[in-house]
């Protein structure tokens, strides 16, 4: 079930999170840019800060095996560690992209969740 | 003080367009920080509720419907209806809410309904006729019956994070579906009386058809019955069942001979990004409920609330209204991951069966999905439909008013979510 974490870098490589844009409407291009540049910042901060803490948590966990299967406990937070530095390296592409105002590809726009 | 904190910069982030899970988690690292909690436990609860059993039904079903859907069983269930209830008035309008009713016994999604069979149901009323802004309205409002008729999403994800039982809340479902579908009748049938919409002549009843498209559509109807049957027999569990249901459609994509290798790949690549961005967004969620519940938001809100009043009812009635406002501005799963930490311990104080909020939390958030700003089902159908939303084209207002009788039925008639007053209510 874990795994769930590693395939969350397709999510953005492909660029399909839910967002509202309700504020974004409202700016110009470049304004919209500005706009997609700090967004982007903070989701590279964000899941940069969720690699570190799932790092050290598995790193703590690797003390610990599961009761029935004696499965080292890291097993189940590296995912989430190695997905968010894998979206962390893919972001941070983009970010570089964007601000030397390459075209990036389109987004794939998604999310069946209701 | 932290909840509210973390919920007014989760708003300000959404609304400034970072995406949600991203907004949801950062303001949940803001939440940890001011109860004073280690910032590690972020990555420690956000597995917990994600390493959860019944849970992984979610998949599971998201894969049976998106399998339904390229092996053309879903095609399959449109065909047998159209023949089976076409001939009557306006009888495209009721094949597009009688088929969402089946494949909503399939899939458990708004937006598999629109994305699948919604495709289908729309062409078909434009090209005999109706109004494409009333098609695209009703094949909308005929979608929210999906994540009511089990199995459903949501139902899952509520009876997690409420620790109440999913059959419980799968069987709860099944009567406000069929209400529902009952008032979008009435609705449709009552605008071609009023004269606002002008329905084509239907095509004439054909046993002939009927019986054939009835015999080859036979093992994908069906479907529905053998998820539902085995979880109300106890013969397997809903996650269980959910399996069941992705063997099966397999089995029929054999039988049918429509299986292939591409549409297996778009069909597993679909159902793989939809539940990563649902089980993410319900790890992310989990630290948010974390947060809330630490914070004793509840326990504050039943003291504030039992000082104005000690009728349940009233209570409903301001959750209700709260949860209808969030889910106009937010998705439904990120507005059940606020909404349900935030207020079911709230019902539940004032003596409120948690399986009749559940419907109720439901079908409320469900109704975000149809208005705007974020509703998503609104772009979807927009999409499929190429009407504009900005222009206004789409004729919801015109077939919504039915979901509100609905709701107040579903709020103040507790009887309705339980399917043992079936025979005596209706």
């Amino acid at each position: 079930m874990v795994l769930y974490f590693l395939a969350y870098a397709l999510i953005a490589k492909e660029r399909e999170y839910i967002r509202v844009e309700l504020f974004a409407r409202l700016l110009g291009p470049e304004g919209r840019r500005r706009l997609s540049i700090a967004t982007r910042l903070l989701v590279l901060v964000f899941q940069a800060m969720v690699a570190w803490f799932a790092w050290r948590t598995a790193r703590f966990a690797a003390l610990f095996e599961t009761p029935v299967l004696s499965w080292p406990e890291w097993v189940f937070y590296a995912p989430v560690a190695i997905g968010c530095a894998d979206i962390v390296i893919t972001e941070a592409i983009f970010l570089v992209w964007q601000l030397r105002r390459v075209e990036l590809p389109a987004s794939q726009s998604h999310g069946v969740l209701s | 003080m932290a909840t509210a904190w973390m919920i007014a910069t989760f708003l300000a982030l959404a609304a400034a367009g970072v995406p949600v899970c991203a907004a949801m988690g950062m303001s949940a690292f803001l939440g940890l920080a001011l109860i004073d909690a280690p910032l590690d436990t972020f990555v420690r609860y956000m597995q917990h509720d994600v390493r959860s059993v019944p849970l992984l039904a979610i998949p599971f079903f998201i894969l049976a419907g998106n399998v339904m859907n390229v092996f053309g069983l879903t095609r399959r269930i449109f065909e047998f209806v159209e023949s089976l209830v076409g001939w009557m008035r306006a009888g495209l309008a009721q094949v597009t809410v009688l088929s969402s009713v089946m494949f909503g016994g399939i899939s458990g999604s708004a937006l598999a309904d629109i994305a699948g069979i919604g495709v289908m149901q729309i062409d078909a009323m434009r090209k005999a006729g109706y109004r494409a802004e009333f098609a695209a309205a009703l094949t909308l409002a005929a979608s929210l019956l999906d994540p009511l008729i089990p199995p459903s999403i949501m139902f899952i994800i509520y009876a997690v994070m409420m620790n109440v039982s999913v059959g419980d809340l799968f069987i709860a479902g099944i009567i406000p579906g069929w209400r529902w579908r009952r008032s979008s009748r009435s609705t449709t049938m009552l605008l071609g009386k009023m004269g606002w919409e002008t329905f084509p002549p239907p095509k004439p009843f054909n046993w002939r058809v009927t019986w054939s498209t009835f015999w080859k559509g036979l093992p994908a109807l069906i479907t529905p019955i053998v998820i539902l049957r085995s979880m109300i027999t106890g013969l397997t569990t809903p996650t269980e069942a959910s399996v069941l249901a992705v063997i099966y459609a397999l089995f029929l994509g054999v039988l049918y001979r429509e299986m292939t290798w591409a549409g297996l790949r778009e069909a597993f690549s679909s159902s793989a990004r939809t539940t990563t961005l649902i089980m993410f967004l319900t790890g992310v969620g989990s630290v948010m409920s974390f947060v809330i519940t630490s914070d004793q938001v509840a326990e504050q809100l039943a003291r504030q609330l039992g000082g104005l009043t000690d009728s349940k009812w009233a209570v409903l009635s301001l959750v209700s209204l709260a949860l209808l406002i969030l889910g106009c501005f937010m998705e439904t799963v990120p507005a059940m991951l606020i909404g349900i930490p935030l207020f079911g311990p709230l019902v539940v104080k004032f003596g409120i069966d948690p399986i009749h909020f559940g419907v109720v939390l439901t079908y409320v958030l469900l109704l975000g999905i149809v208005h705007p700003p974020v509703g998503l089902g609104l772009f979807a159908v927009c999409a499929i439909s190429r009407l504009r939303i900005e222009s206004g084209d789409l004729g919801d207002a015109e077939v919504l008013p039915g979901v509100h009788p609905v709701l107040l039925l579903l709020m103040f008639v507790p009887r309705t979510v339980d399917l043992a007053a079936f025979g005596r209510v209706y």
